[in-house]
């Protein structure tokens, strides 16, 4: 049985804790939709939007010396920003992730009480580099603190990260560079989870990427996931189109990083 | 205490948006340096969620700053110069009411597309406060517009540089119940015509030379009646003149008589502005270090019921010790780039208040200059600092010179006050009963207890709260026991 997706929604906020302590009573008048919403941008998201703008804070400083130091020559090619333009999941994602999970028959997986603990992109941003290679170098200038041993020559600002955040298995996962039978989805960037040592819940999920992924997960955005977060059926071919342009731009992005390379050091 | 981290790139920006002019628009970014500011950012974002939700909606907008420097791809209005950034740091450690205080004016002003949105230490020394620089006394501006009557002349009293010109300045700003107030100061004046010029100026709104040539060709009497006429017709409600050290003129201008016409002259110009006041309906205020009715009769020696009716039933407006929070002190430091760290915070609220504003200010900027010229100050050298400025400061000189003169008029009044002051400037929390008070002024000071009590409430921070008196200013406190051990 297939259980459509608004009456999954609409099963779930039922399922919400209402008037329970932290949370608010049931209203009159078929405006539970709306009041959960608003739970969620005034209660539930601000604590993860506060601790994405202190991971930015950290992060932003370490990047700028990769961005001084790493790069070398060729620097003023290099683009790392940081994009901070959603920096926590909309209520509506959030709801439409939670039904997502569930097949609406069985028990709910993903409760609203358990949202902070099971959704870990509640906080997130990007930081989107002009070549592939940067993607990795500026990986790795995040993860080093996180090394074991701890590596003697981290600088000030990665000790800073370090020590008010915690990585996830101290590592960002590699969603570039995946087979083909590994895939779970066309999206190609590096993603990370940090969360604050203090507290371990408001986690923040951190995509690097290229500029031509960013722009292939942009379009994607429209053309898959809204439609599908709509409940609107969709071609395969569309799919296998987009899985391919993923596939184009993951080798123009190595393409251009061999002509870096070969402008830069010829003998390379 | 450090400077300002001007590093920071990366924060939340509350804009104010001026859509019809976009070069106005202006904003207020609270800057994070990691996790360690979430708790104040928290606190900040609550207390102005409550201060936005009573506004305009649609007045300011919020954004997400990645890097300040390129702030201008949130917004086309934005830019770097129209922005104020301060350090969430700067909030921590303060409770939302400290925090509401530093941000309700601050809001009102960048809703005006100002960007001075915090007072400044240094521009507090030495000047009268006006616009942002003006804490604290929104009460007392209402308490100055009840007593206005044009039948009942307003003593304003306080000592030098507590903040009397400030609070009458402000008056003519804000307008409170409606009284149109002009705000004259004759300090600088030498003769009646020259202080009748000063009023006119005011007044009339017209350049001194004009001014002067009116009076003389009209007399001081005259312009100073016409004028005021004039300015009641042009007043909606009440109108009100501030006279601003008018016994330091009658000095002045006596100075060069004999001592025997100093009382004759300076009643005449004192009826004059009475009677001319009187008849215009405006209402009239003095101030002043030193107090009118008791320079006229005390020190001139003129019979209290020769005295226009006006000044003789004048009302006493005393200005009372700045009753500031610690958010005040801490939005000067806002003011200044200061941050307070680890247990600066702690300090400053146990040691520094804005009971006499002048004197808390002055430690401040001489510690800012610290700060600003070695980086940084430790907590433990707080102390230390504080002691320097006390045995090298000025500010309490007027007091002191108050004290001395009564203390020569009225024997035993100066073991009596230090009895008192040495109780009261004991602790923070230290205080004593009037009646206790009274006794000892009683017993020592021949019988003048009820007036010596009044001296002190008028002339030193002490507030009276019912029965009780209580130190209103810690700075003072610790000054008086470190020269009065």
């Amino acid at each position: 049985m297939i259980v459509p997706h608004s009456d999954k929604v609409q099963r779930l906020i039922d399922s919400f804790p209402w008037g329970e302590p932290r949370y608010p009573r049931r209203p009159a008048g078929g405006q539970e939709t709306a009041v959960v919403y608003h739970w969620m941008v005034s209660e539930l998201l601000p604590p993860f939007r506060r601790a994405t703008l202190a991971l930015v804070a950290r992060i932003r400083p370490v990047v700028d010396a990769v961005v001084a130091t790493e790069c070398g020559r060729g620097r003023e090619r290099f683009v790392a920003t940081i994009d901070m333009t959603h920096l926590t999941k909309s209520p509506e994602s959030v709801v439409e992730k939670m039904a997502r999970k569930w097949d609406g028959i069985g028990v709910v997986p993903i409760t609203f009480r358990d949202i902070p603990a099971e959704l870990t992109d509640l906080g997130r941003f990007r930081i989107v580099t002009n070549f592939l290679s940067d993607a990795t170098t500026v990986c790795r200038a995040l993860e080093a603190p996180y090394a074991v041993p701890v590596p003697s020559g981290i600088s000030t600002e990665q000790r800073a990260l370090f020590e008010e955040f915690r990585l996830r298995s101290n590592a960002f996962e590699d969603l570039i560079h995946v087979p083909v039978e590994g895939r779970r989805s066309a999206e190609r960037c590096y993603k990370a989870v940090f969360e604050p040592c203090r507290t371990p819940n408001a986690c923040v999920e951190v995509q690097v990427q290229t500029l031509l992924q960013e722009s292939w997960d942009k379009k994607e955005h429209v053309l898959i996931y809204e439609p599908a977060r709509r409940g609107e059926p969709l071609p395969q071919e569309i799919r296998l189109e987009l899985e391919a342009m993923s596939d184009l731009l993951f080798v123009v992005d190595r393409t251009f990083d061999r002509l870096r390379s070969h402008l830069q050091d010829p003998r390379a | 205490m450090r400077l300002r981290d001007e590093s920071l790139r990366t924060g939340r920006l509350l804009a104010a948006l001026c859509p019809g002019n976009p070069t106005r628009s202006c904003g207020l970014l609270l800057l994070v340096r990691g996790y360690e500011d979430v708790d104040s950012l928290a606190t900040v974002e609550a207390v102005l969620g409550r201060l936005l939700s009573v506004r305009p909606s649609g007045q300011f907008r919020w954004f997400d700053v990645a890097d300040f420097r390129r702030i201008a791809e949130l917004h086309p209005s934005l830019k770097p110069n129209r922005v104020v950034s301060v350090e969430l740091a700067e909030f921590a450690g303060l409770n939302e009411q400290d925090v509401e205080i530093i941000f309700r004016d601050a809001l009102e002003r960048a809703a005006a597309f100002e960007t001075t949105l915090f007072p400044s230490i240094g521009a507090a020394v030495g000047s009268a406060a006006e616009g942002v620089q003006f804490i604290a006394r929104a009460q007392e501006l209402d308490n100055l517009a009840a007593l206005l009557d044009p039948a009942r002349l307003v003593l304003v009293i306080a000592p030098r540089r507590t903040g009397k010109t400030s609070l009458l300045r402000e008056f003519t700003r804000r307008s409170p119940a409606g009284i149109t107030a002009v705000h004259v100061d004759i300090e600088s004046a030498f003769t009646v015509e020259e202080a009748a010029a000063a009023i006119a100026v005011e007044l009339a709104n017209v350049s001194l030379s004009t001014a002067i040539e009116r009076v003389t060709r009209r007399g001081a009497d005259t312009v100073i009646r016409r004028e005021l006429r004039a300015f009641r017709e042009r007043s909606s409600g009440r109108a009100a003149l501030f006279i601003d050290e008018l016994v330091y003129f009658l000095r002045t201008m006596t100075s060069e008589l004999p001592p025997t016409d100093h009382p004759a002259a300076s009643l005449e110009l004192v009826r004059m502005l009475a009677d001319a006041c009187r008849e215009t309906d405006v209402c009239l205020a003095v101030a002043g270090s030193i107090e009118l009715t008791e320079y006229l009769t005390d020190e001139l020696g003129i019979d209290p019921e020769t005295l226009p009716l006006s000044i003789r039933s004048a009302q006493r407006f005393a200005l009372p010790p700045l009753l500031a929070s610690n958010g005040h002190v801490r939005a000067l430091l806002i003011g200044a780039g200061i941050v307070p760290e680890g247990n600066d915070p702690a300090w400053l609220r146990e040691h520094v208040d804005l009971g006499m504003p002048l004197a808390a200010i002055a430690f401040l900027d001489q510690l800012a200059a610290q700060v600003r010229g070695r980086g940084a100050v430790h907590t433990n050298e707080l102390d230390d600092a504080l002691d320097d400025f006390l045995d090298r400061t000025a500010v309490f000189r007027d007091v002191m010179d108050r004290l001395q003169a009564r203390s020569l008029s009225y024997a035993g009044f100066r073991a009596a006050l230090a009895w008192v002051m040495g109780r009261l400037a004991d602790s923070p929390e230290a205080r004593i009963s009037v009646s206790d008070a009274l006794e000892r002024f009683g017993d020592l000071a021949g019988g003048f207890a009820e007036d010596s009590l009044r001296w002190l409430v008028e002339n030193l921070p002490v507030r009276r709260e019912g029965e009780t008196l209580v130190l209103a200013s810690r700075i003072f406190g610790r000054w008086w026991r470190r020269h009065h051990p």
